[in-house]
């Protein structure tokens, strides 16, 4: 079965990273220039990194799915000012890797390395210290984009910026992103010193945050929701800064990546985070964090991506799968939304795995997650209470004037995007007007109609 | 010393041009459409440091590109060694396909490389040393319905190298030819396959570690050479009833 004669097609079964969706749909494996031509223009699509959005953002949507993974080349790295050119769908693995050896490094992306710079475009992420370094947009200096009705764009700040800007955090809905041109930052050095400070519940973290906010190279915080009382959200602030004056020459080691894909993460029938779990596993994780020690010094890469090391976490999920809500509470909202979730949680039970906070600046539009404010993860299993759980944090969300983040959560309904994005009509006016035919789509923009 | 690759922009091509890139080598690279070509001497020159040239040329056109082949590698600058993962298929191929498409294939699949390697070879046999390396498919094993004009091209080619090893025994040149099983490439993207696809990354890895072996014909993945016996003893009674 093809689209067309030299499209070879398959029909895959995808499933969204937290295993909430599973959609059987046709899929492309372009691998030449042409190829990107030679689809029928008006065939919806979706283009597809390496598929570790938590929302089904590059799946579903009646669309043809456009793997990405032929177009991972590096097309230039600057050793002098620091600019990289790659294909959408290099990884950042491959960009530590010719970057590091350059002396140059990439402030911000998320915590897997297999993750793919035009996913990092699409979904606009952010890093590991948002308030210091902004979102990954921040660090895009141009990108080609491709759709059948204009052809290649060439997007900047400059040229084409109201396309450039949809593009940046439109979830692939603008079309293929075909190259990305990045500054990148001079790298400081080859290993990071790792600090920590215990935090005796949720309420102290924000202030805490916001005395290294300004020079920290990571900076988030660990809760512990089993704990009750006064102590609830007890946990520890963790920082990082770089060893200075490292040279990064013959010092490069090489990149080392557990796999794991959507598939492979729910592996596991059985869910052994859960309700009966949660406290031990938390208690475990908080006498592990004690023991460890502070001022640890640890090599890039794990600096970097520390998922790599850590995926077997997403496994104890199962293949039920699991909830992230993550959210930028608005700072002088933190304490009664962190109340809010204290006495939910009292009252029905829900297996916090993870609470995790980061400190937010910035000016939100269109469907970006950014803005001012005190961003709280949360992951918890998907099971009986947990769907109750996030509608009710949609409401804590909505009613404090904050943001829910729609790359992380399968089931953010459209109503509460709209209520909580305020420029919600003016991204969905824009991307019909750029793309009247509404080519490339997805689960998620189906979801929010886009 | 130059490696030239032959239809190196996608599936085995590329992997064997990163391949002969991360061992070091001057490359030069051959394909039909610059875009493509040109990311990836890029891609080699920047992870790899790699010297790499490229060549943009249809080789439909075979005298065409052999001369243009002929006349990019500068004097002095020898050839150290041309793989030719270099191939299509046409959709439809079942024994009438018209004589535009059969003629594009053979040209495509077969003359190319006949021409490249005619080009080449008095230079190489002359300094006594080099290595050509072409590649079959386990298509070729047996003529069937499908892919008829492909099939007959990959045995031709077959034919040929075994010609060229017979030809160059004492001449100090490497000859070697595989014959390809499955490979997870676009020509097999989709397919519901009895076996396995292999990694076109892995495929590339195993022959240039085979570069320091003799010559000859292999198989890769190597369990594809039984599978090929037992097909090839079949008997026609038992063929003839077969699909696929």
């Amino acid at each position: 079965m093809s689209i067309s004669s030299s499209h070879p097609t398959s029909i895959s079964e995808f499933v969204s990273f937290d295993g909430a969706v599973r959609r059987s749909q046709q899929c492309v494996r372009p691998d030449r220039y042409r190829d990107l031509e030679a689809m029928p223009p008006f065939t919806p699509r979706i283009v597809r990194g390496g598929g570790y959005s938590y929302a089904p953002a590059s799946m579903g949507g009646q669309a043809v799915v456009e793997e990405n993974s032929a177009f991972n080349r590096i097309l230039e790295m600057d050793a002098e000012s620091g600019i990289l050119e790659c294909e959408g769908g290099t990884t950042l693995a491959r960009v530590y890797d010719v970057a590091a050896r350059k002396g140059w490094f990439l402030p911000v992306q998320p915590g897997y390395p297999l993750i793919t710079v035009g996913g990092c475009v699409a979904a606009d992420v952010h890093g590991k210290n948002q308030f210091r370094d902004g979102t990954f947009r921040r660090h895009v200096a141009g990108l080609r984009l491709f759709h059948p009705r204009h052809g290649i764009l060439e997007l900047s700040r400059t040229a084409r910026p109201e396309v450039f800007d949809l593009t940046c955090g439109g979830f692939g809905l603008t079309g293929r992103i075909v190259t990305v041109r990045m500054q990148l930052e001079k790298l400081p050095g080859m290993h990071v010193r790792k600090f920590s400070h215990r935090i005796r519940n949720i309420e102290e973290a924000p202030a805490l945050m916001e005395q290294y906010a300004l020079q920290a190279a990571s900076l988030y915080t660990w809760h512990n929701f089993s704990a009750t009382g006064e102590h609830f959200g007890r946990g520890f602030l963790y920082g990082a800064e770089f060893v200075p004056g490292e040279s990064h020459e013959g010092n490069h080691p090489k990149p080392r990546t557990a796999p794991i894909d959507s598939k492979a993460r729910g592996e596991l029938r059985f869910q052994f985070l859960n309700v009966h779990t949660i406290q031990l596993f938390n208690f475990a994780y908080e006498l592990f964090q004690l023991a460890s020690g502070n001022n640890v010094t640890i090599e890039l890469f794990d600096f970097l991506f520390p998922i790599s090391g850590k995926v077997f976490y997403y496994k104890l999920f199962g293949k039920k799968g699991f909830h992230e809500y993550q959210m930028i509470i608005p700072r002088a909202a933190f304490r009664e939304v962190a109340q809010g979730i204290r006495h939910y949680l009292e009252r029905d039970r829900v297996a916090i795995c993870l609470a995790s906070c980061k400190l937010f600046r910035g000016d939100q539009s269109l469907l970006r997650f950014d803005g001012n404010g005190v961003c709280l993860a949360l992951d918890f299993p998907r099971d009986t209470n947990s769907e109750a759980f996030s509608s009710h944090l949609d409401r804590i969300i909505t009613d404090c004037g904050g943001l829910p983040n729609i790359i992380k959560d399968s089931r953010l309904p459209q109503a509460v995007v709209r209520d909580c994005y305020r420029e919600y009509d003016v991204f969905r006016g824009a991307l019909r007007k750029f793309d009247p035919d509404r080519i490339y789509r997805s689960e998620t923009s189906k979801r929010l109609e886009l | 010393m130059t490696w030239i690759v032959v239809g190196a922009s996608t599936g085995l091509g590329r992997a064997l041009s990163e391949c002969l890139a991360q061992e070091g080598k001057s490359l030069l690279l051959v394909s039909r459409d610059p875009r493509d070509l040109n990311s990836l001497a890029s891609d080699l020159r920047i992870r790899f440091e790699a010297e790499v040239s490229c060549v943009c040329y249809d080789a439909e056109d075979h005298v065409g590109l052999a001369n243009l082949l002929g006349g990019s590698i500068a004097d002095g600058n020898s050839v150290e060694g041309i793989m030719f993962p270099i191939g299509y298929v046409e959709a439809g191929d079942r024994c009438d396909l018209s004589s535009i498409d059969s003629e594009r294939l053979v040209k495509v699949n077969f003359l190319s490389i006949v021409s490249v390697i005619s080009k080449f070879l008095p230079g190489m046999i002359e300094e006594g040393k080099g290595v050509l390396v072409g590649f079959g498919s386990i298509a070729g094993t047996r003529g069937r319905a499908g892919n008829a004009v492909y099939s007959a091209t990959k045995r031709a080619l077959q034919s040929y190298f075994e010609s060229l090893r017979h030809r160059c025994e004492r001449n100090g040149l490497l000859i070697q030819f595989y014959i390809l099983g499955y490979m997870d490439s676009n020509l097999a993207f989709g397919q519901n396959l009895l076996l396995p696809k292999a990694d076109p990354g892995q495929i590339a890895k195993s022959i240039i570690a085979n570069l320091r072996k003799g010559g000859g014909t292999r198989f890769l993945p190597a369990f594809w050479k039984s599978i090929c016996l037992l097909v090839r003893a079949i008997p026609w009674f038992i063929f003839k009833r077969m699909q696929f």
